[in-house]
């Protein structure tokens, strides 16, 4: 008897304390709130393929945007891969039974959804108009929108953020299953234990700073606004040293599912596997130091500036190093293009390109500049669509035989994988052009010489959106009317979960797995378990 | 008792005991946050903050840290008999625990009373300049935030001696967890009473 078919009530649902039925919780919640993020950006879009302020006005357009990187960052990006396929894979991955604390799992999910409804609601009670960032001290003393009320949201669903990572570092520690060494894991464990350390660790930050600044608004202290005695740049400092290492929160966990797919329809195990399971820590860790490039510009004194420009160009030697690995395993190898391989070397082509563009902006002369346009906007898309969408989207293609025991159709999953890649392209690489001439980002009217870059934009987005809704429907579709998929539909070899059956059983294995012989480069680890 | 997810008693409580470290690694970042906040509002208004730390009860701030030591005190005690299986000498010294934790708050309360009475708390009504509203902010925040974590404590220690006393648990991990997180927030204090009551010097 599969999960799937356990008790099927609601009651069993939302009470649920199975890891695998807590990742369909997760699964359904960020995808409305993606379709809501994605709504904001087809506006913006709208409203930017003419010059003129036609459709929305500024302050309107300071809401979308804000709207769409706020809910897309906190509400989709960061739970997007831990949250869903994380829950889903990470146990089975290690051979364990469920994480550690299932009550705690199915908490973050109540936590993350009550953080998201006051967003919701700050939205519904007329929006925030600072921008994802929240920079001080326009957020916190002259703006008359709903700060306090969206940062509250926030506030909430870092808590999950922390829960999250909570349990799976000590799953990972505690609960691997005899012969499971650290280094047999599957990299996207790795990848995990390297972004739970972060959400551990960088997330009560950002809980603090939001606190300050909701108690700025509310008291009038002078903490971050200097017409009160405060300092701005302490904010930012507070909130890159946050915002940065999130980031790697939002791509550590696709770089993992790439590592899984690559070798699957490379059909050999990947090259050099302990360097890039040790890539994921280094970036974990150099990921916390290099906040300060962010504020080239803000006033931060030059030799600050000199020591994180040189640390931000550190962090992306181990990223660097993963896609020499990546593309190495594929060096002669018999490829099969099946959808998920489809995303996955998107991926390695556009977050490629976001990570070099990001070398330009972490070259302080360069930086100042590129700050604050379009060329900013792109390089972080290219990490987080072209890079993390992606890969979420190619795992989720990836497991979806193991997630529903059934198969989607394979041509329209190609059809929307290269729909989505040249969508992506036609968006967003006008921007990088638009920024280097000089258009800022976050203004709803500019001059007519941008407007074709904009246009080109614009008709890139359509393509996007519909290669975003094409899965819908037919992995929809595939729930209820696709062919019965077997134990391991690809043939994959680095993972238990393609062990045990499709959807699994409630306690993932018939029998807890046993792993004997070689450590994992020596051989596929599929071979050597005993169930 | 064994939560079907794990092996084992020993796995279950190895589980357990390093979920709690990890969440104080967690909370240690987030007092942090404000730890740096207010080592640069300090470092801008250096005479303001030592004027303002003149106001503290310093007496009251001393009698604080003493109750809050013996209280870690009896807590290590309490942890010790957990783990010999003496539920009943454990039970009864963490009584003693969560009273002096209440002890603790009684007080500050009472120090939080005066110094709303004397126009201290920030806001449109405070008495003083803005650096001295600015050290009072984080007063207020850090040693709100502080009692908050305490009175968590208080509730969680209670629980668990009540439980000790009719339903023994099979083993002394939660007492043992429960006197991580009791430590740590006594050992914040011991950073906030120096910081906050002790910096300014009297002419």
């Amino acid at each position: 008897m599969s999960y799937l078919t356990g008790p099927p009530s609601l009651r069993a649902w939302l009470f649920t304390r199975d890891h695998k039925r807590i990742a369909w919780l997760y699964l359904i919640t960020i995808s409305v709130f993606f379709a809501i993020g994605g709504l904001a950006a087809t506006l913006m879009r709208i409203e930017l393929a003419t010059p003129a302020g036609d459709l929305v006005q500024a302050d309107i357009y300071n809401r979308l945007f804000t709207l769409h990187g706020t809910v897309m960052v906190w509400l989709f990006l960061i739970p997007a891969i831990p949250n869903t396929l994380g829950n889903f894979l990470l146990p089975m991955m290690i051979g364990a039974r469920d994480v550690a604390f299932p009550r705690l799992n199915l908490l973050s999910w109540y936590v993350f959804s009550a953080g998201g409804l006051l967003v919701l609601w700050s939205l519904l009670a007329g929006g925030v108009d600072t921008g994802w960032t929240f920079y001080t001290p326009y957020s916190s003393t002259y703006t008359n929108s709903h700060v306090i009320l969206m940062a509250a949201g926030i506030f909430v669903t870092g808590f999950s953020s922390i829960f999250t990572g909570l349990n799976f570092m000590v799953t990972i520690h505690k609960m691997r299953a005899p012969g499971m060494t650290w280094f047999r894991m599957p990299l996207f464990c790795w990848s995990m234990y390297a972004t739970s350390l972060i959400m551990v660790l960088a997330t009560p930050v950002l809980a603090c700073t939001l606190v300050l600044i909701a108690a700025e608004r509310l008291f009038g202290v002078g903490i971050f606004d200097p017409a009160l005695g405060g300092d701005p740049l302490l904010f930012q400092h507070l909130f890159w040293f946050y915002s940065h290492p999130a980031v790697y929160i939002m791509i550590l966990p696709g770089m993992g599912v790439i590592s899984e797919i690559v070798p699957c329809f490379a059909g050999r195990p990947i090259f050099g596997y302990s360097y890039v399971a040790v890539c994921s820590m280094a970036i974990a860790i150099l990921g916390f130091l290099v906040w300060g490039h962010h504020m080239f510009v803000s006033g931060q004194s030059i030799y600050a500036g000199l020591i994180f420009s040189f640390l931000s160009f550190l962090v992306s030697v181990p990223s660097g190093v993963k896609v020499f690995n990546w593309t190495a395993s594929l060096y002669k190898a018999s490829i099969r293009l099946e959808t998920p391989m489809l995303y996955a070397l998107g991926f390695v082509g556009l977050f490629t390109i976001g990570g070099l563009t990001g070398l330009f902006l972490a070259t302080l002369a360069v930086d100042v500049h590129l700050h604050d346009t379009y060329f900013v906007v792109a390089h972080f898309h290219f990490i987080m669509v072209g890079g993390m969408l992606m890969a979420y989207l190619g795992g989720l293609h990836f497991w979806w035989p193991k997630m529903t025991g059934r198969l989607y159709n394979e041509s329209l999953g190609k059809v929307s994988a290269l729909l989505i890649f040249l969508g992506f392209n036609l968006t967003f690489m006008p921007q990088f052009l638009l920024g280097y001439l000089g258009m800022p980002r976050r203004y709803h009217s500019y001059p007519p010489e941008f407007q074709i870059y904009n246009v080109l934009s614009s008709a890139g987005a359509t393509f996007l959106a519909v290669g975003y809704l094409l899965p819908l429907v037919y992995l929809t579709w595939s729930l209820f009317r696709g062919q019965r998929a077997e134990e391991n539909p690809w043939g994959a070899h680095s993972g238990l979960e393609w062990a045990t059956a499709s959807p699994p059983p409630t306690h993932n294995f018939r029998e807890p797995p046993r792993l004997e012989g070689q450590e994992w480069g020596a051989a596929p680890l599929l071979s050597s378990v005993r169930l | 008792m064994i939560e079907e997810q794990f092996e084992d008693l020993e796995q279950q409580q190895q589980a357990y005991s390093l979920g709690m470290w990890i969440f104080l690694a967690s909370e240690l970042m987030l007092f942090g946050g404000l730890f740096l906040a207010y080592s640069l509002g300090r470092f801008t208004h250096q005479t303001e903050f030592a004027q303002a730390s003149l106001d503290m009860k310093r007496m009251l701030g001393a009698l604080n840290t003493a109750v809050l030591l013996t209280s870690s005190t009896v807590m290590a005690f309490a942890v010790d008999r957990g783990e010999k299986g003496n539920w009943k000498g454990a039970a009864r010294l963490l009584l003693i625990t969560a009273f002096l934790g209440l002890v603790f708050l009684g007080i500050k309360g009472y120090e939080w009373h005066e110094e709303f009475l004397h126009f201290k708390v920030p806001g449109p009504h405070f008495q003083g300049d803005a650096g001295e509203q600015l050290f009072f902010f984080f007063y207020f925040t850090l040693t709100g935030l502080h009692a908050f974590h305490l009175s968590l404590g208080v509730l969680a220690v209670l629980t668990c001696a009540g439980l000790a006393r009719y339903r023994p648990p099979a083993e002394g991990s939660p007492i043992m967890m429960l006197g991580l997180y009791w430590h740590l927030v006594d050992l914040l204090w011991f950073f906030l009473y120096p910081l906050l009551y002790l910096i300014g010097t009297r002419p």
